[in-house]
């Protein structure tokens, strides 16, 4: 069990250890990458769990829509989450269209690590590792002409892990792990311009700050009917650009 | 009597704004613009360039002669080779403005246009700083009243713009303890706030363009430093710092065939009455012994030339080459050797930067640039403990913009 625990968080955590260590086969980037993930990691959790939120508004003749993030979450990192966004609202002349989103992700291989240590006898732990993350938000939608749209508005974002080993789980390089609990939260205001090429296929584009902690994000997005592609940059994040690629469901 | 006035100038009010608003044409504004790169300087090691701005807005054409503009921007600048004198190559800011225009084209055949904004910039040395708490992070509140008229080809413009800058985290706990024994420490908090006024004029004829500003730089609590001791035992005399600030600037629209440039050039010139007193160390309490007090120090001119040319090979795609040349000299401050011991000649910056490149437009609202980039930066000031001032640069990256 200790070796599902230990290899899920090598995965989910980026290998920190090994980008930690003072290996001489390591680049000095790639350790420099290490040691400012190891400084603030719940600010790469939270770039991770940004990949999965959606603020993009449904399209007005939808009423639905559901997104899974496919890279760089659930692969390789095997954290799987759905945001969902309902219409609320239609846009009236005076009026915006509305729509809520919520987003919960969790991610499997530290739920699977959980359930066996509960089956595990010998376990003294009496914390179970967990890394979860949801968002809430609202989306105000107005049509500016005929294919564009500017959308704007809140959402509040949450991520957690929480893992206390029986004994400390040793990396290797001096790095040891004995308590990792994360618990990160950010009100955004986010804003963009969705410009649609033809029907279900559209280019987004847009930015959202976080109030709270000063946390910039920026996304690009190429959709299809099916299939999202494009990056999200995270100007001060460990890793800046985040390709990414998802699928979704509209209603 | 009085409940039926209100009443009538409310429906008045509400019919007014229900006339406008229903023939109010909107249209968005909108820009992305993300910059990627590498920059590799003969100081120190390569670093990753990053720049994402973000404008978002909305133009309503109330009617024929009115027009309201709202826009807000979000603006990151990471590390990078600096331009301007006196900053880290870590430093890093995040900008946001918010600005509201109106224009009225007036039935006197010209456009009055007035302006509120403000502006907030959060700066950051490194990555262990928190935002929200750099030293010089700045509010910036004001507006501006602008018109523009045309006489035959010629469309000349004057604007008036007045902005209070504010620092609400500067201080400088050093200048606080460099008292003289007996002498009161006065509070450095404030000490960066100003307000900035600002007349500009500027016209355009044919491919040609050309524009005057004056800015005056009026401190609020800065003091104007000395080099005799005060009777509350600082250098600090009873004036204020005042600057002016003049930049002409002329620029030339030229196009022919699949070429095109616009060669420009600029003169600015700033004169102040802040002077400077050295001290040996930052923890020196007395000025130095060897030549402490500096007039002028502050005081400079800056000739700025650049030379951008586009070359349109496909209907996508066009090259550039940017030569960028300035040359700063200042005054009275001296140049300093590589110990810090001031020199008899003047401190005078060169820059030189080549750029070149590529923009692929393979639409209206998106432009790709691919860009190579070499800065030249050289001075007769040496001492570069705390800045660069003598160093080459090389960088180069991708830039991505959709416009709308």
């Amino acid at each position: 069990m200790r070796i599902v625990i230990r290899a899920v968080l090598i995965i989910t955590l980026l290998n920190a250890s090994a980008m930690a260590s003072d290996s001489p086969k390591l680049p000095q980037e790639i350790i420099n990458l290490g040691l400012r993930f190891i400084d603030n990691p719940a600010d790469f959790l939270f770039d991770l769990h940004s990949n999965m939120e959606d603020s993009v508004p449904v399209p007005a003749y939808r009423n639905a829509q559901v997104r899974f993030n496919f890279f760089p979450t659930f692969i390789p990192f095997t954290w799987a989450g759905l945001n969902l966004k309902v219409k609320v609202l239609n846009e009236r002349r005076y009026i915006p269209q509305i729509d809520i989103q919520g987003q919960y992700g969790q991610n499997i291989g530290v739920a699977v690590a959980a359930a066996m240590m509960s089956r595990d006898s010998s376990s003294t732990s009496t914390v179970k590792p967990t890394l979860y993350d949801y968002t809430v938000g609202l989306i105000l939608t107005k049509r500016v002409d005929q294919s564009n749209r500017l959308f704007i508005g809140p959402k509040f974002s949450y991520v957690n892990l929480n893992f206390k080993p029986s004994e400390p789980l040793d990396f290797g390089g001096g790095l040891k792990i004995s308590d990792l609990n994360v618990a990160a939260s950010e009100i955004f205001i986010f804003g963009g311009l969705e410009h649609q090429i033809s029907k279900d296929r559209f280019v987004v584009s847009q930015m959202a700050y976080g109030v709270r902690y000063n946390k910039l994000m920026a996304r690009i997005t190429a959709s299809s009917p099916h299939v999202e592609v494009g990056m999200n940059i995270y100007p001060e994040g460990v890793i800046v650009i985040h390709p990414f690629l998802a699928w979704h469901w509209y209603f | 009597m009085y409940k039926i006035y209100q009443i009538c100038l409310l429906l008045c009010l509400s019919s007014f704004f229900t006339t406008i608003y229903s023939e109010v044409k909107f249209a968005p504004y909108y820009n992305l613009q993300i910059t990627e790169g590498v920059s590799i300087p003969s100081r120190g090691g390569w670093f990753f360039d990053l720049h994402l701005a973000n404008d978002i807005g909305m133009i309503a054409k109330l009617n024929n002669a009115h027009s309201l503009i709202g826009f807000y921007q979000i603006k990151y600048s990471g590390p990078g080779v600096k331009r301007q004198e006196g900053e880290q190559f870590t430093n890093r800011t995040m900008d946001h403005m918010v600005v509201f225009r109106h224009h009225w084209d007036t039935p006197w055949n010209f456009r009055l246009k007035s302006q509120i904004d403000y502006w907030k910039q959060l700066r950051r040395s490194g990555t262990n700083e928190l935002w929200g708490y750099g030293l010089y992070d700045i509010n910036r509140f004001g507006g501006l009243l602008g018109v523009q008229k045309k006489f035959g080809e010629v469309a000349l413009s004057g604007n008036f713009q007045y902005h209070s800058m504010i620092f609400p985290n500067y201080t400088d706990l050093l200048a606080e303890l460099r008292v003289t024994e007996g002498g009161t420490a006065e509070s450095s908090a404030g000490k960066q706030d100003h307000a900035l006024t600002q007349l500009g004029l500027s016209g355009e004829w044919k491919m040609l363009k050309g524009s005057v500003d004056i800015t005056l730089q009026n401190y609020f609590r800065q003091k104007v430093i000395t080099n005799i001791v005060q009777p509350d035992g600082s250098f600090y005399s009873g004036a204020l710092q005042s600057d002016t600030i003049v930049t002409i600037a002329s620029a030339v629209d030229l196009a022919s065939g699949i070429f095109a440039t616009s060669p420009g050039v600029k003169y600015g010139m700033r004169a102040s009455n802040q002077n400077y007193l050295h001290f040996d160390d930052v923890t020196s309490t007395a000025p130095a012994k060897i030549s402490p007090y500096h007039s002028d120090y502050y005081s400079f001119s800056q000739l700025s030339l650049s030379l951008p040319l586009y070359l349109s090979v496909a209907k996508a795609w066009e090259l550039f080459l940017i030569l960028d040349h300035e040359i700063k000299s200042y005054s009275s401050r001296p140049a300093r050797d590589g110990n810090g011991n001031f020199l008899k000649e003047k401190q005078q910056n060169a820059l030189q930067i080549i750029t070149c490149g590529f923009n692929y437009m393979p639409n209206p609202v998106t432009t790709t640039t691919l860009y190579l980039a070499n800065q030249t930066s050289s001075s007769n000031m040496k001492y570069e403990k705390y800045l660069p001032y003598n160093f080459t640069a090389f960088s180069f990256g991708v830039r991505f913009s959709y416009r709308y």
